[in-house]
This record gives C-alpha cells, structure tokens and sequence, in this order.
C-alpha cells in the first residue's frame, strides 16, 4: 500500500516543471517506441536524393540489436553490394569486400545526399540524447511538445537536437539537428504514418539541409519485422562472414 | 708692321677674401716686330706671371683690351681662345710641365694633334722639331728619363711644333744650371730668328735680358720700358 | 717676309680646312687614357679589386639563384605538375570545389591526338582524391594520386624512393615518407583508404604499402599516396580520370605546345582545357619574385660602390693631375677634349675592370662547381638540402658588364667635367 502511494508522490516531486507537463523522458520514449517498434527489428530502407533533374536511390536493411546495435546493410545500386555499416556502443564502423578490417567512419559523414550514416543507423533518440527542457508548441493548428534534447556523448550525430512532437498520439512530427556550436544543420520531417505492427508510424523521413542548400533527401521504410538477431550481426570481427 | 700684342689699359683685380689686390693698373704696352725678346722683369709679386697670363689668353682682364695678332681677344669664346693658344701661342714654363705618360716624341706631338695636323706632316714636323733642339735620340723617352736640361728642351720644341708667333717663358731658366741655361738661351735665340717668334720672357736671369731687344719693367702692378 | 719652309702647300690647305681633326684623335685619347689609368698603379688595382669583387659577387649570387630557380622549376614539373596539364571544360573554375564533376571520360580519343604531336615525351592520366588513410592505429587525411606506374615514374625524376620498390601493381602504393612515419607502417603492410565515389557514396579499398617516397616538400610527403589508376578509379566508381599531365622534352617548348593543343581542343571539340606549369607554380612564382628581389638589391648596392669607387679614383686622379691639366688648357687643348680625356679613363676603368670582373666570376663559378658546389641546408618547407652549383647565366654575365660600364661613365662624367672647368691660371699655380 505505501509503495502504491510512494510512485505518483515521487512523480510529482520529480516533475518540478509543473503538473500541467508530463516529464519529458517519459514523452521521448514514447515518440521512439513509434519510430521503433521494438527493441530487436529489420526494416528496409530507400533513400531517394533528387539534384536538378537527376535522382539518385540507395537501397539498405537496417538490423536493430539491443535498441543500441544497429547494422545496415548496402542493397541497392549493386555497385554498394557487400558494404556494410555497424554500429555499436559509440563506434561506427564501414566494411567493404577487398579491405581486411573494418574502418571506423562517423555519423556524421553523408550516406546520400542529405542524409549521414547517423540519420539510417540510429533510429530512436533516447539512446544518444537525453531532453533538458520540454514547452508546448504549435505548429499548423497542431499542438506539440517541444523536446530540446543535447547530446549524451560524442559520437552522438549531432550536438542538439529539437524534436516537436503531436501532443495527443506522441507521433514525432519534426525535429531540428544542431552542431554543438548550435547552428542548424538540418531539419527532418515525419509523415506518411501507416498502420505497422499495431501503431501508425512514420514510413517517410524528410531531411533538408538548412546549412547551404536547402535540397532535401527522402528514407522511405518499409518491411518492418521483430525478429532476434543473432550476436555474431553486431559483432565487427564478423563484418567480413556476412552476406 | 704687324702689331702682335697690343695691351690697352689693362687693370686686373684680385680679391683675397674682402681684400681687393691691384695687380696690373693702367699698363700698356705693344709689341710690333717678330722675332724679338722681349723681357718683363720685376720683384715677385709684381704682376709679372698675371701681365703674361693675360696675353697667352689663360686670363681676362678685369678691364681693359687686349689684342693679339689683330685679334680681339676679350670677344672670343672659350673654344676660339683655345684654338689660338694652340696656333698661335706657345708655352715655356718654369717647372717644364710635360705630361708624364707621353716620350718627348708625344709631348712634342700633341699640339699638333690638337690642331688635327694629318699624319705624315704630323710625324716630319715632330722629328724637325726634336733635331732643332738636339734631342732626336732621345725621342722615346719619357720625361723621367730626361735631366732638366733635356725636358726643358722638350718644352721648346713643344711650344714651337706648332710654329706659334708668339712664345711666353715664364723664367725659363731658373731650374735649370748655369750652364745649360746658357745653351737653352743660345737655343731660344736660333730659333726666335729662325722661325719670327716673338719671345716674351719673365725673368731674372741677366744673360737673357743682356740677349732682350726690349725690357719692360713691372713694379707695383705699373709698367715701364727700360730700352736697351 | 720670312717664308716657313716648313710649311707645304698640303699642310696649308689643310690648315684651313681643318680635315683630319677628331678622328685620328679617338685612338689617341684612348691610347693616353689607357696610360693614364696605369700611371698610379696601386690605385687602379684597388678600383679593380672593388670592380672585381662587384661583378663576381653578382655572376655567382646570380648564378646560384638561377640554378635554385632551376632546380625548383624542374623539380615542381617534374614531380607534381608537369609542363601542361589537361583538363575537362571548366574544370580549373568550378572544379575545386565539385571535382568528381568534371572528369575527362574520353580519354582514349585525347590520348590518339596526343601522340600524334612532336614535343610531348609522356602523358600521363591521373585521378586523385581526398581522403582518409588508415593503417590500423592511426587514421590520417590522404592525397591519393592514381597513376599509370611507367608513366609515373619518368614523371617523378626529382622524387627519391628511400624504401622498398617504385613498381606499384594492382591495389599496391607508395606513401611519402612523412605519413609513413605518422601511420606507423612498414612496407609489406596493409593501409585502408576511405573515400567517396563520383556518385557519393562511401568506399574503402585496401592496399599494401610497397615503398615509400621522399620529394623534399614536407608537406607533400605527409600525404601523398601513389597507386595505380585503376585502383583509385574502382574506389572511385569511374572509367574516367581527371587530368593528364604531359611531360614536354624542353621545359622551354611549354608556350608553343599549349597554343597547339588549344586548338587542337577547339577543332576536334573534345571539350577540353589546359593549364601551364608555371600559372600553377604558385610557390615557384614566388620564390622566383622573393629572390628576384633580393638579387636586385644586390645589384643596386653593388652599382653604387662601383660608382663611388670609380669617381673616387677619378677625383683623386685629377687633384693629382691639376697642373698637367692647366698645362694642357694652356697649350690650347678644349674643354670638351679635356672632359673626353678623362670620361674615357673613367670609361676604359670600367670596360677593362668589368671584363677582368666578368673573368674572375667565371673562373670563381667554375672552380665552386669543380669543388661539387655550395651546400644549401634544407629551405622551409623542405626536408632536405642540396648541393647548389653555380649557373654561368649569359643574361647575368652580360647585364652585370654592361651596368658596370654604364656605372663607370656616369661615374666619371661630374669628376671630369670638373677638370675641364678649372680655372687654368690657378691649375698651373697648383703645387
């Protein structure tokens, strides 16, 4: 009975923002379990780059591990067949056939177009960041929370981030990548939300360069599957046995 | 008669600082015939070197004229003045002056290579001059070489090569010993007859001015004739 | 009325018209000129001694300059720039910053119009990239230079392999010997290379480390990686490559071959463009300005001890030589004969101490480069020296004479205009 009562009265004390907000952790975990449907999954990813008239499409598979162990593997142009990205803890590894050992690479290096190595491996945000400060938003009619989120460590992508995400369902709607030194790199937008595995998630991620150019790139998601992987996927010395 | 140096009322001033030094006041003097010695004597400081430098052209007056050889001297630029020391006038000098560089043969030579006198005649009137003052051996030497008998000889035959009508010798002999002073005076003499040189002298020497025709005397910048 | 006998009719013609003056004269103010000037000898020795010194310290500081030039020009061509080098159509503009963009994808066909000219003794394609190198510890930036190996090496003459072979087959390398230092590997390892293709996209390939090179720019060897074009054209993802260096037979037949192949570009619209060596030798050009500058205040300074030298001798000269002047006045020598007579001692003392100064420093370049030359410690951005030797540059020989002589005259001119004004009376006065 005392241990009932001691939960919301540790609640309370903790949000010391005011009753009206919920804790800010609490709504980021829950805008990642969207992106995310758990902690062990596969999905296929398509990123389209458009430049004047040319438009450029890689094709990947995204292994996820532990929420924190990701593995991408190069799909399509068959050119990338045989890459791969691995990352584990804070390192990000790249390994092609014909090099012997997997070289360590960053997240913020560009996959394609828009998009850095960081925007495919890393999937939810609470891993890398932790909030220090949640408002209320709106954005076209639309009410949001708006999570100011700082880096946990270095290898995070990027040192801020602002993720605006809708007040009732929690489905993140945008979010804003900043440099340490606080200047906005990129914005990325969420939509096409379909019915995956019980929830509306987002199967489109926008990502527009707010530094230079102002183009955009698009990851499409799809084939989304729970399914265990075995250790040997997230394990570096095993790059070069992979198919 | 031909009036060969004619001096009218020539005065010349020196200023030593703010100090003006009459050297030469009212002289006058002419000389007509060719041929003849004639002597300036005087104490030093009288004006004898001035009143000579002024009718061999290397002066001017501060007034008066001078005319030589019908010339009006003071009129004539510095080129033309130039010319007619070297046609006219010839230069004896107490110290010799020959240029070091140059054998007796060149310092004979060069008057008339001013005068731009062609080759042949050059070389036949350099050699006549050297034989007429008995140095035709010695023609190669340069003045080093040479006692001060043998230069001052090269110094007559310099001043005559160009066959001048008049020859100013500023004491020609006082460097030079009795006795070959004697011989360069009997040398002056021959020549002066020879060629109607006028020799105007400056000296002190007396078996010159027992040889002169006619003897001025210079004394405090004023000038009168002794007459022999 | 005393005839001179002397006097001939030719003679009296003569005189009155006054033929044979100046010319005759010429040889003879040379003839007492030059006797005047040997007259006080231990002075003229000294004005040629400083006149020597003048003239040697310009030949060899000139000659030793120019063979740095040289040595640094045949150096950048020979092993980075080459005399000319090709690239596609805007390349040289917009290519810096996007230089995947603009590759040159018909090689074959340059290479077919390439042949057929005189002059051009290697063309050699290329395709760099930036990128990372990584030997298992370290990681470091990279330039890797993708070359065809035969080629290459006739093209890297002033580069020394100080280890193992030149001979780079398939997915082998030569690294320069600073990175190899920074990477910690030894030949016979293995070293990643990390970069993007033409289309963006990630790419590594290994390599193994089969020599190591040294060019003398620090720099450079901290970077460089060569290997073999196919190679960096797989990491690449490209049949193309990016430029392609010609190696000219005479460095000097540079302007005419480039006229030529511009129109050639134009004609058969191969969509080319091209860049000398020397509109890319941007440290070159300005090594060449830095000395050039040094070498002309040298001279200055040098111009002006000659000139104080010679009126010196000259003045000193003259005061010696009042009375003889006055005498010469007397006996009816002009004033511009007197100025000639001493401008051309002053004249001669140059033209006689510039040719024994042009002499010496000759004899002096000669025995520095007999002796093996002067040692020259490495020059920032180098990271070695070398044995310099001393060039005998026509230009510098000529030029140093010809200012020493233009020296001398001007020199001479006041001292002797002087002389000439000398009032004649007090010159014969004078001790």
């Amino acid at each position: 009975m005392k241990r009932v009562l001691f939960l919301p009265l540790l609640i309370l004390m903790i949000n010391n923002a005011g009753l009206a907000l919920p804790p800010a952790e609490e709504i980021l975990k829950r805008a990642d379990e969207i992106r995310a449907p758990s902690k062990h999954f596969s999905c296929d990813l398509e990123i389209i780059s458009k430049r004047g008239d040319e438009e450029r499409t890689k094709k990947l598979k995204l292994f996820v591990g532990d929420e924190t162990k990701s593995l991408v593997k190069f799909v399509y142009p068959p050119a990338d067949k045989g890459k791969f990205l691995l990352m584990v803890d804070e390192n990000l590894w790249f390994y092609t056939i014909g090099i012997r050992e997997p070289i360590r690479i960053t997240p913020q290096q560009r996959l394609l177009g828009e998009v850095s190595n960081g925007d495919v491996a890393k999937v939810v945000y609470s891993v890398d960041y932790s909030p220090v400060s949640i408002n209320e938003w709106e954005i076209d009619d639309k009410k949001m929370y708006r999570l100011e989120l700082v880096a946990k460590h270095k290898s995070a992508t990027y040192g801020e981030v602002t993720l605006f995400v809708e007040k009732e369902t929690f489905n993140p709607y945008k979010a804003e990548f900043y440099t340490i030194s606080g200047k906005l790199l990129k914005t990325a937008y969420y939509g096409s939300y379909q019915l995956i595995l019980e929830k509306k998630r987002p199967t489109e991620m926008k990502i527009v360069d707010e530094l230079r150019t102002g183009q955009s790139s698009i990851i499409k998601y799809s084939n989304f599957e729970i399914k265990e992987f075995p250790e040997y996927y997230f394990q570096k010395t095993h790059l070069k046995y992979l198919q | 008669m031909e009036k060969v140096v004619e001096i009218k009322d020539i005065e010349k001033i020196y200023y030593l600082g703010k100090t003006e030094i009459k050297a030469l006041q009212g002289v006058n003097l002419e000389i007509n015939n060719k041929g003849k010695f004639i002597c300036i004597c005087g104490p030093s400081g009288s004006g004898k070197t001035t009143l000579l430098n002024l009718i061999g052209c290397l002066d001017r007056p501060t007034r008066g004229d001078i005319i030589i050889l019908d010339m009006k001297v003071l009129t004539l630029s510095d080129t033309k003045l130039s010319q007619l020391r070297n046609e006219h006038i010839g230069f004896i000098f107490q110290t010799f002056n020959l240029i070091p560089v140059l054998t007796a043969y060149e310092n004979v030579e060069y008057p008339l290579l001013i005068k731009g006198l062609a080759g042949r005649e050059r070389k036949r009137r350099v050699l006549q001059m050297l034989e007429e003052v008995g140095l035709i051996e010695f023609r190669n030497h340069k003045p080093e070489e040479l006692s001060g008998g043998q230069r001052q000889r090269v110094s007559i035959a310099r001043a005559l090569v160009t066959l001048p009508e008049i020859v100013l010798a500023d004491e020609p002999t006082a460097n030079l010993d009795t006795r070959t002073g004697e011989t360069i005076l009997e040398l002056m003499r021959k020549i002066s007859k020879e060629h109607s040189s006028t020799f105007i002298f400056s000296t002190h020497d007396h078996k010159i001015l027992n040889y002169a025709e006619k003897i001025y005397y210079l004394r405090d910048g004023r000038i009168s004739l002794k007459e022999q | 009325m005393q005839k001179k006998s002397i006097i001939s009719e030719t003679e009296e013609y003569l005189l009155r018209n006054n033929k044979c003056g100046g010319l005759m004269k010429i040889t003879k103010i040379f003839s007492l000129a030059l006797r005047n000037i040997f007259r006080n000898k231990r002075r003229t020795t000294l004005t040629f001694f400083a006149i020597i010194s003048g003239m040697v310290a310009l030949v060899v500081f000139g000659g030793f300059v120019h063979f740095s030039f040289w040595g640094l020009r045949e150096s950048t061509i020979r092993s980075q720039l080459g005399h000319i080098q090709i690239y596609k159509k805007g390349y040289s503009q917009e290519g810096l910053e996007n230089r995947l963009e603009y590759l040159i994808d018909n090689f074959n066909k340059v290479e077919e119009e390439l042949r057929k000219m005189p002059n051009i003794e290697i063309s050699a394609p290329r395709l760099s990239f930036a990128g990372l190198i990584s030997g298992g510890e370290n990681t470091h930036t990279c330039l890797g230079i993708g070359g065809v190996r035969e080629k290459e090496s006739k093209l890297a003459t002033f580069e020394a392999l100080v280890e193992g072979e030149d001979i780079y087959g398939e997915d082998e390398a030569v690294i320069g010997s600073t990175l190899k230092k920074s990477l910690g590997v030894e030949i016979g390892n293995y070293v990643t290379l990390l970069t993007m293709t033409v289309d963006g996209s990630i790419n590594a390939v290994d390599v193994k480390v089969v020599g190591v090179s040294q060019s003398g720019s620090r720099e450079y060897d901290s970077v460089v990686v060569k290997l073999p074009l196919t190679t960096v054209q797989r990491l690449l993802n490209t049949n193309s490559v990016e430029k392609i260096l010609l190696l000219l037979d005479k460095t000097e037949h540079t302007p005419t071959v480039a006229t030529q192949l511009t129109q050639i570009f134009e004609a058969k619209k191969l969509n080319l463009e091209l860049k000398k060596w020397d509109e890319l030798a941007s440290f070159y050009r300005s090594v060449v300005r830095l000395y050039t500058g040094i070498f002309n205040v040298m001279k200055v300074i040098i111009a002006v001890i000659v000139f104080f030298s010679i009126a010196n001798t000259m003045t000193m000269s003259i005061f010696e030589r009042t009375r003889e002047i006055g005498t010469i006045r007397a006996i009816g020598t002009r004033k511009s004969t007197t100025i000639l007579l001493f401008f051309t001692e002053g004249f001669l003392i140059g033209i006689i101490g510039g040719m024994l100064g042009i002499i010496t420093g000759i004899v002096v370049a000669t025995v520095i480069n007999i002796t093996g030359g002067i040692y020259v410690p490495p020059p920032p951005m180098m990271t070695q020296g070398y044995s310099a030797l001393i060039l005998i540059v026509p230009k510098v020989v000529v030029y140093s004479y010809i200012s020493t002589v233009l020296v001398s005259i001007v020199s001479s001119f006041y001292p002797a205009f002087r002389a000439a004004n000398l009032s004649v009376v007090e010159a014969l006065r004078h001790s």
